[in-house]
């Protein structure tokens, strides 16, 4: 069954895209990650216009993320005060990264960049994580055990603040431009930006492990919803037929992941979301280096008025 | 059943009108709309020729699509890494979509003149380049680029000798539109020449191809009240979130 999606303008099987939501859903319920950066290049290579599919893509993390924000909100896992900072950064950042999408899309160039933005990010994290589970499984064998969370010359910025959630008190600064980050990776890649938001949370600012996700979702909520509404007015390019689809596959497989992860434990499910983060990572970098199938783009254009 | 009654039909249409046309020639569906679950359909022409004329004639019929601004850019390998080139070019009114059929296996006329006039044949078909032309190939080279681009996406089709014929007189073709085909005016070209090439008879039918239903909608919303539209494509997220979570909650 074909389903026509309006602003993508083609036509789309249906089922294949079901099974790409419940495959992404299950992914990002067993490592409780949203699932964007797998998302985005799985459209992009199915041939969704980037554009559209960055933005799409925004909208549905934003569907997908508002349940677990809320019921992290009702156990009072999140820190506010550090959301509302974070947000500062997150909502300026989410409306540049617009505009830059809106410059790339005019000089033809937005699918190598998002691809490019892709591969840095993936690998850099792919790595990360792999050496990072790696040396955790190890390190169980030994039994020794890390700090909770060090000083680092971050925190000794100016307009320090007290976080009492966090238990913390540094300065704004850090957060302010990790949000800022995010949040243009949020708008030109359809990330939520969660597999960075975490790992920054816990290893830059020494966040407690317990407020790190639902202060995550609050940040990712409010900055997917902007970028929601500024890709619809500036570039026009969210396809709501699509984001809806893929919330029905994907909230399916979030259940059936959620379940699956109780089956693992967190160093082997790092460590597989690392492999799988770098198998995605070469198949970009293949795409970029093998001989396109095409060697012209065609498009229609409009005069400049 | 449908077909036998169109036949009837036809055969009306030639014997209120054969003194004074060789040929007739009408289109199934002369509206086309893409829907929500839109994954192509079809024009069918169909028509009667005079049956005396039927051994030493050739029926041609083209379908022309709406003419679109089309840019032409090229991908090149710099350092390794494939980018768009910032140099392209652009056609004024290249056809969006173009098929042509005949009943006749090799169809060789004589008179290029006629089939550069109407537009027979991808080769013949008439697309204004704009000034500047960058495009490092030939001048020529955009229609075979084109061809390529368009045959791949099925959006054009040139098929010899699928025109089916009946009794001598009855005609009937189908020419496939792809999902992707665009909206707009199609032209369909019905032609009778013979064998030397020269004009007997011709028709000319229009087929209107829309968008329409819920994703037509949504397109034109998207473009006329952006704000609004993301205003409520963020609010149905959220609320499409919570619906669904909790739904599968309790499942």
């Amino acid at each position: 069954m074909e389903i026509y999606l309006p602003i993508a303008g083609l036509p789309i099987n249906f089922f294949v895209l079901m099974c790409l939501g419940l495959v992404v859903g299950f992914l990002s319920g067993m490592f409780g990650v949203g699932g964007g950066f797998l998302m985005t290049p799985m459209l992009i290579l199915m041939g969704i216009p980037p554009a559209v599919a960055v933005a799409s893509e925004a909208n549905h993390i934003l569907a997908a993320s508002v349940s677990g924000f809320l019921a992290h909100m009702r156990r009072a896992n999140v820190d506010f005060l550090m959301g509302f900072i974070l947000l500062l950064g997150g909502v300026f950042g989410s409306i540049i990264g617009v505009f830059l999408l809106k410059y790339l899309l005019s000089i033809g160039q937005e699918k190598l960049f998002i691809s490019l933005s892709y591969i840095l990010i993936l690998v850099f994290v792919g790595l990360w994580m792999l050496i990072e589970s790696v040396s955790s499984i190890k390190k169980k064998h030994k039994g020794k055990r890390s700090k909770l969370h060090e000083h680092i010359w971050l925190h000794g910025l100016p307009f320090k603040i007290k976080f009492r959630k966090s238990h913390l008190y540094i300065s704004i600064l850090p957060p302010i431009f990790i949000g800022l980050l995010v949040g243009i990776l949020s708008s030109i890649m359809g990330v939520g930006g969660g597999f960075i938001l975490v790992p920054a949370m816990i290893y830059i600012l020494g966040m407690p492990t317990q407020v790190v996700i639902g202060t995550s979702l609050l940040q990712i909520v409010f900055v997917t919803t902007v970028s929601t509404i500024m890709h619809s007015y500036i570039n026009q390019t969210v396809d709501v037929v699509l984001s809806s689809l893929l919330l029905i596959g994907a909230v399916i497989g979030a259940q059936i992941g959620t379940r699956a992860m109780a089956l693992l434990r967190g160093e082997q499910i790092r460590f597989l979301l690392a492999i799988i983060i770098i198998i995605v990572a070469s198949v970009l970098i293949g795409n970029i280096l093998v001989t396109p199938e095409e060697l012209f783009i065609i498009e229609t254009y409009k005069d400049a008025q | 059943m449908k077909n036998y009654l169109y036949f009837l039909f036809i055969i009306f249409l030639i014997n209120g009108a054969n003194a004074r046309d060789p040929i007739l020639s009408k289109v199934l569906n002369e509206d086309i709309n893409i829907t929500a679950s839109f994954d192509g359909a079809k024009i069918t022409v169909y028509g009667a020729i005079d049956p005396k004329l039927h051994n030493d004639t050739v029926i041609i019929i083209t379908v022309l699509g709406p003419s679109a601004k089309l840019k032409i850019s090229k991908k090149k390998k710099y350092f390794g890494v494939w980018l768009v080139s910032a140099n392209n070019s652009k056609l004024l009114n290249a056809p969006g979509y173009y098929a042509m059929a005949t009943n006749d296996n090799n169809l060789t006329l004589a008179n290029s003149e006629f089939l550069k006039e109407n537009e027979i044949g991808w080769d013949n078909v008439k697309i204004n380049t704009a000034k500047g032309m960058s495009l490092e190939e030939d001048k020529e080279g955009y229609k075979n680029i084109l061809k390529t681009f368009y045959k791949k996406r099925n959006l054009l089709v040139i098929e010899k000798s699928d025109i089916e014929i009946f009794e001598d007189t009855l005609f009937r073709v189908d020419f496939e539109l792809p999902g992707t085909t665009p909206i707009g005016e199609y032209k369909v070209n019905t032609f009778l020449v013979n064998k030397t090439g020269y004009l007997l008879s011709s028709w000319q039918n229009n087929v209107k191809v829309t968008k329409g239903g819920m994703g037509a909608y949504l397109y034109d919303y998207s473009k006329n009240h952006s704000f609004l539209y993301g205003l409520l494509a963020a609010l149905g997220a959220i609320l499409l979130g919570l619906t669904a979570s909790e739904i599968f909650r309790r499942v």
